[in-house]
């Protein structure tokens, strides 16, 4: 079978319907639903397998692009979501992982994009794929931590916050290797570790709101509606960083722009 | 006294426009670095007590400097950023605080020099006390310092030069990032091209066969060829019009500080490690904080 993108509307569909299957058994069972675990698994596992044979038909990782980016997204909020609902036992947690992982596959869906086997020799590093899978993964964890915060924004509660300490101190440590990997690629590749670059500068941004909550509950210092406005803004940040900024007239200087797809 | 020194910074960038990293070539760079690194091992070690060294440790201080940094990522993700010298023609407010060129900007630099002096006094004072996860501490704040330190320092170093360099004739002209001509000490002249295109037309790969002063060298996108500790030469561009390209532009980059900076990278990498494997702290009581 040819995994193309012609045929990622199949794979979506069938991971959609799995996830939300499973996220709908999480909301209707009090305790851990070994149903909406295996449900939930399966999904992400359809997704992973169009992911794998894309990459075999394509000759090259599918990384490249907005909307192959929006592929790892997908598939890591699927393993984040599963990963949070089996650690602390969220019913609701799968909802959102689910709503926000289809959404990101309906993007794909809705706007095909030309995928070519082309891949330009700047990409053509061994940081490419730990870079980018890194970075894709910190934010599926760091997109968790954002759905705790509104929940716990909303309904006024301070126990979401050893979860969103968790999920933060994880998504902080892949967000930094992944910034660290880049740094390193940079150099080989442009020449600078750093260069303030539109993208970088929001990284960083991104990063240090992130240090700021860390430092913040180290230190038990302010309110709650502090501690999760943070990690709601940090998180628009790493929005920013990751497609905003090709919306900003800095971004036509931005060194990081492979393709505006 | 955060406040003060932002204000400070505002004062400074107003009246001297922004910070004149050329200055502090070295070796007053060196100098300076040498002086402050002592100054806080000093002030550490001989007045910990002291309100001045106090206010360096606490946690506000970290919440100003973290805050800073941020205020600063923000201003220079949304405003334009332009040369030194396109900055320098805008003019009003926003241009006469360095918003258009604020890498460079008093006000950012300040920021910076504050966010470096409580990541070193902070290092220097949980590297002498034992106790869990201090490698972990010392790992991520030593290293961000190491990596700040030589970003900040070597900006007055750093030179990046761009050379066409020619099929036909040897060439050492070459152009600074300021757009001045720089001739180097050594010649560069292209012997050999190859490029592998994909079907559609799109290089998929080439490298350029170089000799300098009569020294062979290849340069390849990713894979730079290090002329010495300090200098690495880089494959930017290429004659796009001939099928036998006469021509490549190389890019050369002498950073003194680079492997200090690498350090600091690869330090952060380990204290990244240990920050996902050992997890969060336990929050701690309240720590009285001293009004700076």
């Amino acid at each position: 079978m040819m995994f193309t993108w012609y045929n990622f509307d199949w794979f979506a569909w069938v991971s959609i319907v799995l996830w939300a299957s499973g996220a709908g058994v999480a909301l209707f069972c009090k305790e851990r639903s070994r149903w909406a675990i295996l449900l939930t698994s399966l999904g992400t596992l359809v997704f992973a397998v169009f992911i794998v044979g894309f990459w075999i038909y394509m000759q090259r990782p599918p990384l490249r692009t907005m909307g192959e980016t929006r592929l790892w997204y997908s598939f890591f909020m699927g393993v984040s979501g599963l990963l949070t609902y089996i650690r602390w036992k969220y019913p609701w947690i799968l909802c959102f992982s689910t709503v926000v992982g289809a959404v990101f596959a309906m993007i794909n869906i809705l706007k095909p994009e030309i995928h070519d086997q082309t891949l330009m020799p700047a990409l053509q590093s061994p940081w490419f794929i730990p870079h980018v899978t890194v970075y894709m993964f910190s934010y599926s964890v760091l997109g968790c931590a954002f759905i705790l915060a509104c929940m716990g924004l909303i309904k006024h509660r301070a126990d979401y916050l050893e979860a969103t300490d968790k999920l933060v101190y994880t998504g902080l440590t892949f967000l930094t290797v992944g910034m660290l990997t880049g740094s390193i690629w940079a150099k080989a590749a442009w020449g600078h570790y750093w260069s303030w670059d539109p993208k970088e500068t929001w990284a960083a941004a991104t990063w240090a709101g992130y240090l700021l909550y860390v430092h913040l509950r180290l230190f038990r210092k302010r309110s709650l509606r502090s501690l999760y406005g943070i990690l709601i803004v940090s998180f628009l940040a790493l929005q920013m960083c990751w497609y905003g900024v090709n919306y900003l007239p800095a971004a036509r200087q931005s060194i990081h722009m492979y393709s505006r797809s | 006294m955060f406040i003060l020194l932002l204000l400070l910074s505002v004062v400074i960038q107003g009246v001297f426009g922004n910070f004149p990293f050329a200055f502090f070539a070295f070796p007053l760079d060196a100098l300076i670095a040498l002086l402050w690194i002592a100054g806080m091992v000093y002030a550490y070690k001989e007045m910990p007590t002291s309100r001045f060294v106090q206010c360096w440790l606490t946690p506000q201080c970290t919440y100003w400097t973290l805050g800073w940094f941020i205020a600063g990522c923000l201003v220079i993700g949304l405003f334009p950023q332009l040369s030194a010298a396109e900055a320098s023609e805008r003019s009003g407010l926003l241009s006469r605080l360095g918003c258009y060129h604020f890498t460079t900007s008093w006000i950012f630099v300040m920021g910076l020099f504050a966010l470096l002096t409580h990541l070193g006094m902070i290092t220097l004072r949980r590297g002498f006390r034992p106790g869990r996860n201090r490698w972990r501490f010392v790992l991520n704040h030593a290293g961000l310092w190491l990596a700040l330190f030589a970003g900040v320092v070597g900006s007055a170093e750093e030179q990046t030069l761009r050379i066409p360099v020619f099929r036909d004739t040897p060439n050492n002209e070459a152009i600074s990032e300021q757009g001045t001509k720089v001739y180097l000490s050594k010649e560069l002249q292209l012997n050999d091209f190859v490029v592998d295109h994909y079907p559609n037309g799109v290089p998929r790969h080439f490298f350029a066969e170089i000799s300098i002063d009569g020294k062979p060298a290849r340069l390849e996108v990713n894979h730079p060829y290090a002329a010495n500790w300090a200098e690495d030469y880089y494959l930017t561009s290429y004659d796009v019009q001939s099928e036998q390209p006469r021509y490549c532009v190389v890019q050369i980059v002498r950073e003194p500080l680079k492997y200090i900076m690498w350090a600091g990278i690869v330090m952060m990498l380990c204290g990244g490690c240990l920050l996902f494997l050992a997890g969060p702290n336990e929050p701690k009581k309240a720590l009285s904080e001293t009004s700076c």
